[in-house]
This record gives structure tokens, sequence and C-alpha cells, in this order.
């Protein structure tokens, strides 16, 4: 006779009454992937037809890899991924969350747990016996879906090598982010006595590391001046965040392009291994709760009575902080209104999780020492941050243990706005200064640091939000900002903007294999009186002008000249699929540059903007909402020129002067006859004509400064 | 043999059962008696296996219970309020039982299940409370474990029932020597059939005796006295539970053993006197009395 107390047994007995389970999952994956998919064929064969069969194989396997691979074929990027593996991430999700709750919640219910306690079974087979029949009640519905849209897939003859090979690795992976789920859904079902606490468990083990990791990032944000929102990641890369280490393992795979099984564990191997390694310290915890998890605890909200105050006092500061930094953010971080948002949040929070631990409404009233602590403890962090009792701002690694530096200047970004992706993140992985002792100038020119002030209180001069990272000998990387008033700081701005390596770094012109590898390129040159295209054998001499010219790129040289113009570079494969684009200003120091693309005729350095105009319009902004505008326009010779003549003739580089050089709230446009328009700034040195400010009844300084 | 040894289980702080020692032999039937909260119910959950005392300890044939599948083995729990699976019927049950309990006996099982016509293939949600009990005491009893653990079993069921269920214990007892503990808060529905009966009362145990022991060593007398004289010397030297008069006749429930109590009212002046049998609760009354409580505001309300 078989044993009763065997996992065959128990597993098979176990599965004979979850079977709902089994089919419901059945129902929705094979609705959700091989149904789903068999349609969309149907409809994009019924759409091309035969005649465009290339057309339907490309959307075909575009469908089958989102549809299996959580992804797309041709624009596998961070955002397709997030948005097209969303649902079946979801599903994936419910499922493990739902075969949990439905294997475990037993231990809510007390008749439960009397007759399943009492029966001559180990603990142990108990719990696998549950564990396995909720794993199985996923992983063979899902696998079934795979196998079925792969073979809609191959039937449409669809299927290549590589998919294959990716389909395999993406549903091992798949496969690991359901246990890691399950695993937490089961620790967070065995830590509690009731569905409600249940639930809230869940979704405190599968969200809190974020909440937390986002909140601590808002603070910085809000409250230490040198914080870069580049740091970003550091904070907010998790560790326990399943779902989070999933997109971004998908993400890893999907940007760097190769889909096959090695590529997979080569790029995903730390995705991999945190998940696995998650998913075992879960299951391993949620064993050990169980084995110890007492029997009364059924109908209680937590297992374990420990575990309240450590679970109301985590949720109270939660609740106060996040509370007390979006009042930060709606008060303009007045201290008062964020200790009431504190208070409140904490108060919120102990009135709530006391009601839902103790199943009472009177549980307000209990345990008030837990508000105190909760309220000191909110108290706590918010000083931490709100008066950087770490020191934080202050803190500026020493020289020595610095190893390079990358700075990145927001004028320089602004400067560059055709530069491709997100100029700062591309900068510092491109710079590697030895001059660490530049970074070290930078930290100790920061506003704040020199100023003491709270608040950047000065608007009259440009600042300039510098970006740099510190790569330090240990390996470790810091990234901070800081506020740079350029023109006080000319000096250690010609110092950063001369430095050859810097330079090498901002401008991909000193690539080696700078435009190699594309079909087509393009270049222009635009200035004041418009566009010209130059022809593509003309690039690279081009190219060397610029490069010649520009060793005397220097700070200096951008605040003192007025950018002529900009040549931009386009260039892309045959598909348009591959694109890149970068821009280089034109001033007057760029001789060599200059006088070539003179030579070529497409620009004329005697060719002035006053000879073409035929009328000007000024506009004058009253007052900051821009709402209340006064224009008016001017066709004598004699008036345009002396409008003019106060104008800074470039649109360009204004990101290197200073705000204070120009005239903030009147902007002049000129009409030429062949409809080319431009707008420009009127330099405060020159002023506004007098007849113009007497035509627009101007009163200096409205607006607000 | 079932041994329960300074048992203490506290619940947030309240302590349900505290210091409690009972043992039950085997081919016994134990009578758990007390009130609503007196403790029970988790005594029984610690003799089972299914909670673990925070002191003392749970024995099943000199082994401890908790976590010992061997001696859970050996054991059959009807909880007071049985739970059957959603959409079960009788059928699905036994299978399920049959899967545990590898000894289960099926066609013993459906034999009683004609007998005590409940159907086999209904579910087990639509039957009413009786009919639920009933059901779950023949899958019990079908199991053939040593040892039967009933809380509040004879609850919900009409007289006609318990009395079918209590012949269906006894015939055990006498075919495979089975071993039941039954735990009540009415007295009056173990009295024909308990053996030993313990008395809990606030998580302690205020008594255990075997029922045996207590009818002999208390008797229930009825006489009439000739004269008033003879009545005061007739109950000198005894000693007198309780004492009732209606008219001439005395009803006098007296400690002692019966040979003793008849040789001495043959010698002083009756008119007639009978020794009649004692009640379990009237047992119980004189015996807790002893301990200074009233066995009436305890158990019968």
């Amino acid at each position: 006779m078989t044993s009763g107390n065997s996992l065959w047994v128990r597993t098979k007995e176990n599965a004979r009454r979850r079977r709902w389970l089994w089919i419901g999952n059945c129902f929705v994956f094979f609705i959700w992937m091989p149904i789903r998919f068999l349609a969309m064929c149907s409809s994009l064969q019924r759409d091309y037809g035969t005649n465009a069969g290339d057309i339907f194989t490309d959307s075909a396997r575009n469908l089958l890899m989102s549809n299996i691979g959580f992804g797309n074929v041709s624009s596998l990027s961070s955002y397709s991924v997030m948005y097209s593996s969303f649902t079946t991430l979801l599903l994936i999700m419910l499922s493990a969350v739902i075969a949990a709750m439905e294997g475990y919640s037993y231990l809510y219910d007390r008749r439960k747990v009397d007759r399943f306690h009492s029966e001559p079974v180990s603990c142990r087979i108990r719990f696998f016996s549950i564990y396995l029949n909720g794993f199985k009640n996923f992983a063979l519905p899902y696998l079934c879906s795979v196998l079925l849209s792969v073979l809609i897939g191959g039937y449409y003859h669809l299927l290549t090598g590589k998919m294959i090979g990716y389909f395999v690795g993406i549903t091992v992976f798949a496969m690991l982010f359901f246990l890691a789920v399950y695993h937490m859904a089961i620790l967070a079902v065995v830590l509690t006595g009731n569905y409600i606490a249940g639930v809230c468990g869940i979704l405190a083990f599968l969200g809190i590391e974020w909440a937390i990791r986002s909140l601590v990032y808002r603070y910085c944000l809000a409250y230490y001046h040198t914080f870069s929102s580049y740091s970003r990641d550091e904070i907010m890369s998790p560790v326990f965040s399943v779902a989070t280490i999933f997109l971004q393992g998908l993400r890893k795979f999907a940007v760097n392009g190769e889909k096959t099984v090695t590529a997979l564990l080569r790029q995903m191997g730390s995705s991999v291994g945190g998940m696995l390694l998650l998913a075992v310290i879960a299951l391993a915890l949620a064993y050990l709760a169980y084995r110890n998890r007492p029997a009364e605890a059924a109908g209680h909200s937590m297992a374990f009575g420990f575990l309240k105050p450590l679970v109301k006092i985590t949720a109270m500061v939660l609740a106060g902080l996040t509370l007390g930094w979006i009042l930060s953010d709606l008060s303009g971080k007045s201290i008062y209104i964020v200790g009431i948002g504190i208070f409140m949040g904490v108060l919120l929070a102990h009135c709530i999780v006391g009601i839902i631990l103790e199943q009472r409404l009177s549980a307000v009233f209990h345990n008030l020492w837990q508000l105190g602590l909760g309220i000191v403890i909110s108290g706590l962090i918010f000083s931490a941050f709100a008066f950087d009792l770490t020191r934080f701002d202050d803190r500026v690694p020493k020289e020595a243990d610095i190893d390079t530096v990358a700075i990145a200047l927001s004028a320089q970004q602004n400067d560059s706005s055709s530069y491709y992706g997100d100029f700062i993140k591309v900068m510092v992985k491109r710079m590697y200064l030895k001059d660490t002792e530049a970074a070290l100038q930078f930290a100790a020119a920061d506003y704040f640091h020199q100023t003491g002030d709270n608040e950047l209180l000065d608007y009259n001069n440009q600042y300039d939000v510098t970006t740099v990272l510190y790569r330090m000998k240990n390996g470790k990387e810091y990234y901070r900002t800081y506020y740079i008033d350029m023109a006080a700081q000319s000096d250690m701005m010609d110092r950063l903007l001369e430095n050859e390596d810097y330079k090498k770094a901002v401008f991909r012109i000193y690539d080696e294999d700078y435009m190699a590898g594309y079909d087509r390129k393009q270049c222009y040159f635009e200035d004041v009186f418009g566009t010209k295209s130059l022809r593509e054998e003309e690039i690279a001499d081009l190219i060397e002008c610029l490069k010649q010219d520009y060793t005397s790129y220097s700070y200096t040289n951008l605040r003192d000249e007025v950018e002529i113009g900009q040549i931009s570079f386009n260039a892309s494969d045959k598909n348009y699929i591959d694109q890149m684009s970068d821009s280089y200003a034109v001033y007057p120091f760029c001789k060599k540059t200059l006088a070539y693309l003179e030579q070529k005729g497409y620009y004329e350095s005697d060719r002035t903007l006053l000879d073409e105009v035929k009328r000007v319009e000024i506009t004058y902004y009253v007052d900051d909402d821009y709402m209340n505008v006064k224009t008016e326009n001017y066709e004598d010779r004699a008036e345009i020129e002396e409008i003019i003549s106060s104008c800074q003739l470039s649109n360009f580089g204004t990101w290197w002067k200073e705000q204070n050089d120009y005239i903030s709230d009147v902007y002049v446009s000129t009409y030429t006859s062949d409809g080319n328009i431009q707008s420009f700034r009127v330099l405060k040195a020159k002023g506004i004509p007098d007849f113009v400010q007497k035509d627009l009844e101007y009163e200096a300084g409205t607006q607000k400064e | 043999m079932i041994e329960i040894k300074h048992i203490t289980k506290s619940f947030d702080g309240c302590k349900a059962v505290e210091d409690v020692s009972v043992t039950i032999k085997e081919g016994q039937v134990f009578g758990l008696i007390g009130t609503n909260g007196a403790g029970k119910s988790t005594t029984l959950r610690i003799m089972t296996g299914i909670m673990k005392p925070d002191a003392g300890e749970a024995l099943v044939d000199d082994e401890p219970v908790y976590r010992n599948v061997g001696r859970k083995e050996r054991i059959t729990f009807i909880p007071d309020e049985p739970y059957f699976f959603s959409s079960a019927t009788p059928v699905t049950m036994a299978q399920y039982y049959a899967s545990i309990y590898p000894a289960f006996e099926m066609t013993q099982f459906y034999e009683w299940l004609d007998k005590f016509g409940l159907e086999k293939t209904r579910r087990i949600a639509t039957f009413s409370k009786g009919m639920k009990k009933q059901l779950i005491m023949l899958l019990s009893i079908c199991t053939h474990t040593k040892y039967l653990i009933c809380d509040e079993t004879f609850d919900g069921l009409d007289p006609v029932m318990r009395q079918s269920v209590k012949s269906m214990i006894a015939s055990q007892m006498e075919e495979r020597g089975l071993t039941c503990v039954i735990a009540s808060h009415n007295l009056r529905e173990l009295e024909d059939i308990c053996d030993h009966v313990g008395l809990l009362h606030r998580g302690g145990v205020l008594l255990s005796k075997d029922l045996q022991d207590m009818k002999c060593n208390i008797q229930k007398v009825q006489c009439v006295f000739q004269t008033e004289t003879d009545a005061l010397i007739g109950m000198q030297n005894l000693d007198i539970v309780q004492k009732e008069k209606r008219g001439s006749l005395y009803t006098l429930t007296i400690r002692g053993k019966k040979a003793e109590i008849i040789a001495h009212f043959s010698q002083v002046g009756t008119v007639f006197f009978e020794v009649l049998p004692l009640s379990l609760e009237e047992i119980f009354i004189s015996e807790t009395e002893v301990a200074g409580y009233d066995i009436r505001k305890l158990i019968m309300g």
C-alpha cells in the first residue's frame, strides 16, 4: 500500500483539487499567445496576400517575437520591450500570485489548518506538493502556448535558428521570473494570516524596494544640491524587485541586438543570476516560515507577532516620507509644510496598517509608541536630507583616489542639440580626463559651495549645470552636479575646453571611424541666410578644417565671439534604420573652415543681413507670462539699420554668453525679400533704440529677473 | 496511550491551557468536559499535533506527536467544524481519505453511508450540519486509526443519530480496540459512553477520574427514618455530600462504598431505604463541590 506521506501521492491528489487553476491558465495563455498570434497572422495574410511575401514574413516574425519573446525583432529597444512585454509580464505575475494564494491560503482558515495539519503528512511534503502543483499549473500551459506559437510560426515559414535559440532562452528566463514572483508571493502568504494582509504582503514584496529607492532618489534630488539625476540608475538598481530585474535583463538583451542563447546568457548573466538568487532566497525563507508558522496564526493578520511592529513602522515611515515629499514639492520645500505632511502620512499609515493588523477600528488608539517612533524615524530621515546631516554636498573625493573624470557641461549639451542620444550619458562614457584637478576645481566653484545658499538666488549670471563623474581607482563611480558661474570661472572653463581629451570626447569628428560604415552621408551649413547642402566628397576636407580650427576652441572664444553658423553631419544606412547626426558651431576663430566654405560657395564673408532685410518686427513681452505682447514693424532703412546694429545677429551659441548681456523681454525678427525670417536677441550694451522704446511704451524690467 | 504532560498554551498573551496533564489509556473512551473557552479544543489540537505547546509535551505511544508523521498516522481528528473541499461528495472525500490513510475501509464506508442514508454522490455543501457530522464520523472511523479524537462531535446530531454514532464507536472499540477522546461542553452527551472523564476549567484540569471509580465511591440513598432521633443517628458518621428532604423522605448523596452504606442503613432505624444509580451529572456535582466549584454553573449552565 502506498503511504499517504509521499510527494508523488500528495502532488497527484493536490493536482486533482486544483484543476480549475490549470484550466484557467491554459485558457488565458492559449488565447493570449498561439490563438492571438494565429488570428494576427491570418489578418496579415489577408492584408498582404502572396504579393508581398517579404512584408508578411517580416511583420509576422515581429509578431511572433512580440508574442513569445517580449519584444520586436526590428525595434527591440528599451521602450518596445517595456510596452510589448507588459501584458505577458502581468499575466505571468498574476499567475504566480494566484498560484501562491490558491495553494497556501489554506493557512488563513482554521478549519483547513485543522484538516491538513492533523493528517499524517510531513510539513516538507505538504509544502512541496502544493509548490509543485502551483509551478506545474503555470509551466505546462505556458510552455504549450510557446510551443504552439512556434509551431504556427513554422507553418508560416517564419522561424530561423537564431529565433528558436532566442525563444528557448527567453522562455527559460520567463520561467525563472515566474519562480521568483511565485516564491515571493508564497513567502508573503506564509508570513500573513488573512487575505488582506496577504495581498498587502505580496504587493510589498514586489514593490517595496522600488518604493524605497524611488523615495530616496526623490529626496536626494530635492535636497542635495550636488546630487546628479544621473545617479538615478545607481540608486534605482534593483536587488529584490523581480519585475525590474526581468525588464532590465530584457533591455540589456534587446539593446545589444544579437539574439542567440549564448548571447542571452552572456548579456543577461547578472539578471539571470540575480533572479535565481532571489528565487532561491525567497523559497528558503518561505519554507522556513511555513515550517515554523504556528497553526493558531490562521485568521490573524501576521503569522509571527514580532513582525507586526516592523511592518507597521516601515509602512508609517514610507507613508510619512511620501506625503512629506509630495507637500515639499508643492510648497517649495517649506519645512513646516513638509513636517505636517510627514505627520499626516505617519498618522494615516498608523491608522490603516493598525486596523489591518489588529482587525479592529480601535487599533488606531493602540500602540501609540509606534506612532511616536514612526514620526521620530521619519523626521530623522527627512532631516538627514533636508539639513544634509551626512554632508553629502560637501563630499568631494580626494584627488589621489580619483582615476579619471568626465565633465559634461549643460552649455555644451545645449550647443550640440543634434548630438545623438542623451548627451550627458554619452559624454561621460566617452570622456576619461586625466586632469582630475579640473573636476575638483569645479567642485570648489559650485555656487552652493561658494555662497552657502540653499537656493539658486542669483539669476543675473549664466550658470552651467555641470555633471561630473568621478571614476575612482577602486572602481566605484560617483556622479555630482555643480552649478558653475562660467564668466566668474573663465580660467577654469578655458582649462577644460582647451583640454584635448575633452575635445576628443565631445567632438566625434576626432574619432578615427567617424561616419565610417554608413551608406548615406550628408553635410549642411546653416547661417542667418539659410541652409546649404555640401557635396559628399567635400565632407572629409571640411572635417579636416574643423579639426584644425577646433584646436583654438576655448571658453573665452565662445564667450566673446558670435557664432556665424553651424555645420551638421547626417549619416544613415540604406534603409534609414541606423542613423546618426552631429553638429558643430562655426565661430570667427574657425578661419580654415570658413575659408573652405567660402571657397566652395557656401559662405560669403562680406554678405550682410542688413542689405537683405525688408522689414523688422519688434516683439515686446510686457510680462513674464508672455500673454501681454506688443509688436511694432519698421520698414525705414535708417530705422532697420539702427535696430539691427543693436542685435546679436546669431541665434547660435548663446549658452556660452552671459544672460545678463541680453535684454530679456524684447526680440527682433527680420524679414528678407526671399521669405527668410530670423529672430534675434537685443544686446543690453547696445540698448533698444529710443524710437522703438517710445513706440512700444517700453518700460525696462517689467519681467521678473 | 496518549499522554499530555504539563502543557501550557497562550494566544496573544492569554493562557488557553495551563499546566494540563491527562493520560488516555488504550481502549478507553475519554470524555473531555468543559465550558466554552475552557481549553478543550486547544488541548485536542495539541494532542493531534496541529499545535505546538508553549510548554510541556503531548505524547502518543511514548513519542511526541508534533511534526511526527508516524504518530499522526495513528490518529484521526474530527474538529468541531469539519472542513470538506468545495464541490466534494462523500465519494471524493473517501478517495481523499484513502490517499492519506492507507488502511481506509472503503467497503465499510459505503455500507455505513447506506445505513445512515447519506447519498454517495451528492455535494457535501448541500448537506445539513448533522449530515456533515455523520459523514465526518464515518470517514474518520473508516480510517482504522488507533485513536479517534472528536471535538464536539455530538453537537448538532439528533438523539437517534447520536445513539447510532455511539454504537458505532462502541463496536469499533470492541472490534479493534479503538481509543476515543471526545470533547464536549455537555456532560449529558457523554454519560453513557465515557470510561474516564477529564474536567477542564479555565485552562486547567479540575479533575480527571475513572468513571467506574467515581461511581463506586459515591452512592445515592433514598430512605425514611422511623423517628427524627433515628434520622440524626442514622446520618451520623456518614460523608454526606448532599441532603434533600421531602416530607419524611430523605435523598442522600453519600461518599463511600455501596456495601458499607447498605450495611450502615441496615443497622439504623429506617422504615425503608434503597441505593439508587447516580447520573454522571450527580457524580460531577459531588466531585466538583469538594473542589469548591459548582458544576451546574460550569457545565450545565
